[in-house]
């Protein structure tokens, strides 16, 4: 019975979300859900290392980046087509993950945390100094294949809905519950018989794959990419982190409700409230309302900041695991203003 | 040749010779107890056999073949399981999936090892708090769970460490008849306790270590009557 209620209601959201650009022909829109959807995948790979397997990463935009700029490289060394970067990107996350994963892995906890943070500095500065190759701050720009954003859209929707696949079959199989069984205690799975650095090294090679493909797809749309927007670490890696906690942590669908959460928060805060404390100054020229909607722009780091604390406080499992604890709050409350 | 043999096992940490020169041999199907008083080496020596710490020297064989050194999960997927002294429950799932998740390897597919851990779960009498979360479970089905779940893995060997302690009388008669009914199912026990009567009561043969160095193996009549024994172990309960 629930499942069945489980695969319906999947389909309707999956329909819901192909019909969509059908009924709404606003741009502004379409790019606000095309990146919630890429941000599905990332949340989604985040969530599977760090979530299931209890390998916290620090440093996603490290994938993410390589991701990116292995579409672009293509194109200026090659001049092949960017979207070869969705396969040959998710591959070459893999190719750093690798390594990076084999030596690392002996670090537990925090550590291995701090070790995915240095990792994301690192190739930031690669990709900044590393000038003959990569172009430095420049960046890289192309030319895109699209002018229409429907094309995009449903690319970034095939992968949002091929991740949280992906993520279903392996929680499902023992892969999952080897991953589980890793984050719950490594030794006491150690002795049930998981090689618990294969499997490690398993979820990271999943997940740098995932994030590296939704890099490649964001080099195809944005058509531009330098090292401080694709290796950012507030806008991508804390941001992952972010979607993944904000929508719960080790929940098949948290990330992919944290991700709309999150492109929301996040493109609020670049807009200043989206434009409205900006219009409202202007309107009423209160010069309190003019400065309150600069520092909102500015302030994009700090508010994530706090709202990472937030959610850590008062949400702790995120909006999908926290459901019901959410609608016992706002019951609450309806009540309480009854009275 | 023998089915299990720890052969002169040494363990230093720093200075500290946790386990000096250990040797013996289990026969398959028999219950073997290991005493020793607080520190004496017994979960260092565990250590040692099921692969989470490396001999300093001496060699460990299991079923012909030479395990010190190996892995953990290469020592378990051979057939040789151990439980923890302080359980390690896998708290935030439930006993069921604690269970699937030993029983994976024995088979690589979900309702195979699902059919596996539901069996194992009713050998060891846990079925009635199958669905609860393992962190919410009173000490006594914990270290009934580590059991269990070892179980499930498939083992030819099983390492029990203190199974017993913390548990109240009647728990510990259940625990004895559990590890009578899984050595009548044909594994082999090597069982680590201090309460005497549990060991006198189960143990084919018992080995007596003090200070990471045997004193004494033989039936377990034999080992409580030996003087060093006595003096080391029991000395305490008989003075006072
Ligand atoms: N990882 C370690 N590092 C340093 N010393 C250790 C370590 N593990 C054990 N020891 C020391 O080795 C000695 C033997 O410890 P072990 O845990 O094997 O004793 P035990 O016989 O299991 O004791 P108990 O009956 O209390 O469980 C003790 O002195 C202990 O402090
Ligand atoms: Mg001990």
């Amino acid at each position: 019975m629930t499942v069945n209620r489980g695969i319906v209601a999947q389909i309707a959201v999956l329909a819901a979300l192909a019909v969509i650009p059908l009924v709404v022909h606003n741009d502004y829109y379409l790019h606000l859900l095309i990146l919630a959807l890429m941000w599905v995948v990332i949340g989604s790979a985040w969530n599977l290392l760090a979530g299931y397997t209890g390998q916290v990463s620090f440093g996603d935009a490290a994938f993410f980046g390589t991701g990116a700029y292995t579409a672009g490289l293509l194109v200026i060394h090659w001049g092949w087509s960017a979207w070869w970067g969705l396969f040959f990107g998710g591959i070459m996350a893999v190719v750093i993950a690798f390594p990076f994963g084999w030596i690392c892995f002996r670090l537990r906890g925090a550590y291995f945390a701090l070790a995915t943070l240095a990792l994301n500095e690192v190739l930031r500065h690669v990709a900044t100094i590393w000038e003959s190759f990569t172009q430095g701050m420049v960046g890289i720009m192309i030319m895109q294949s699209y002018i229409s954003k429907l094309p995009y859209y449903y690319i970034a929707l095939a992968l949002a809905a091929l991740s949280i696949i992906i993520i279903r079959l392996v929680m499902r199989s023992r892969l999952g519950y080897y991953f589980l069984s890793i984050r719950e205690d490594q030794d006491a799975a150690e002795s049930l018989g998981v090689n618990t650095h294969f499997y490690k090294m398993l979820s990271l090679v999943i997940a740098a794959w995932l994030t590296g493909v939704a890099g490649a797809l964001y080099m195809n749309y944005m058509g531009f990419i330098d090292p401080h927007v694709v290796f950012s670490l507030h806008d991508i890696s804390i941001m992952a982190i972010l979607v993944g906690i904000v929508g719960g942590v080790g929940t098949t669908y948290g990330p992919a409700v944290g991700a709309f959460i999150m492109v929301l928060v996040q493109e609020m805060f670049r807009t200043a409230g989206f434009g409205y404390i900006k219009a409202a100054a202007k309107f009423t020229d209160v010069q309190f309302l003019i400065s309150a909607s600069e520092q909102l722009t500015k302030g994009h780091a700090l508010g994530f900041g706090i709202l990472v604390v937030l959610v850590i406080r008062y949400m702790p499992n995120g909006v999908v695991g926290d459901w019901g604890k959410l609608m016992i709050a706002l019951r609450l409350q309806k009540t309480g203003r009854a009275k | 040749m023998s089915f299990f043999r720890a052969d002169n096992l040494v363990k230093h940490f720093g200075g500290l010779a946790a386990v000096n020169g250990v040797s013996f041999e289990v026969n398959e199907g028999e219950i073997f107890g290991l005493i020793g008083p607080n520190g004496s080496g017994k979960t260092t020596l565990f250590n040692l056999i099921s692969g989470f710490y490396k001999p300093t020297s001496g060699e460990v064989y299991f079923m012909d073949r030479r395990i010190d050194g190996l892995k953990p999960h290469k020592i378990n997927r051979l057939g040789l399981v151990r439980t923890f002294q302080v359980v390690r429950p896998l708290k935030r799932m439930t006993v069921e999936d604690n269970v699937i998740a030993a029983a994976f390897a024995q088979s690589g597919s979900l309702r195979e090892a699902r059919r596996i851990a539901l069996e194992t779960i009713e050998f060891c009498g846990l079925g009635r708090c199958k669905d609860m979360l393992a962190k919410s479970l009173t000490i006594g089905d914990r270290k009934r769970l580590e059991i269990t779940r070892a179980m499930a893995t498939g083992p030819k060997l099983i390492l029990l460490d203190e199974t017993f302690a913390g548990l109240n009388p009647s728990e510990q008669d259940e625990a004895i008849g559990l590890i009578r009914k899984i050595k009548a199912s044909g594994v082999t026990i090597i069982i680590v306790e201090h309460i005497m009567k549990v060991i006198m009561t189960i143990s084919d043969r018992v080995h007596a270590i003090n200070f990471g160095q045997t004193l004494t193996e033989g039936t377990p009549s034999q080992v409580v009557s030996n003087p060093g024994v006595v003096e080391a172990y029991l000395g305490e309960a008989y003075h006072a």
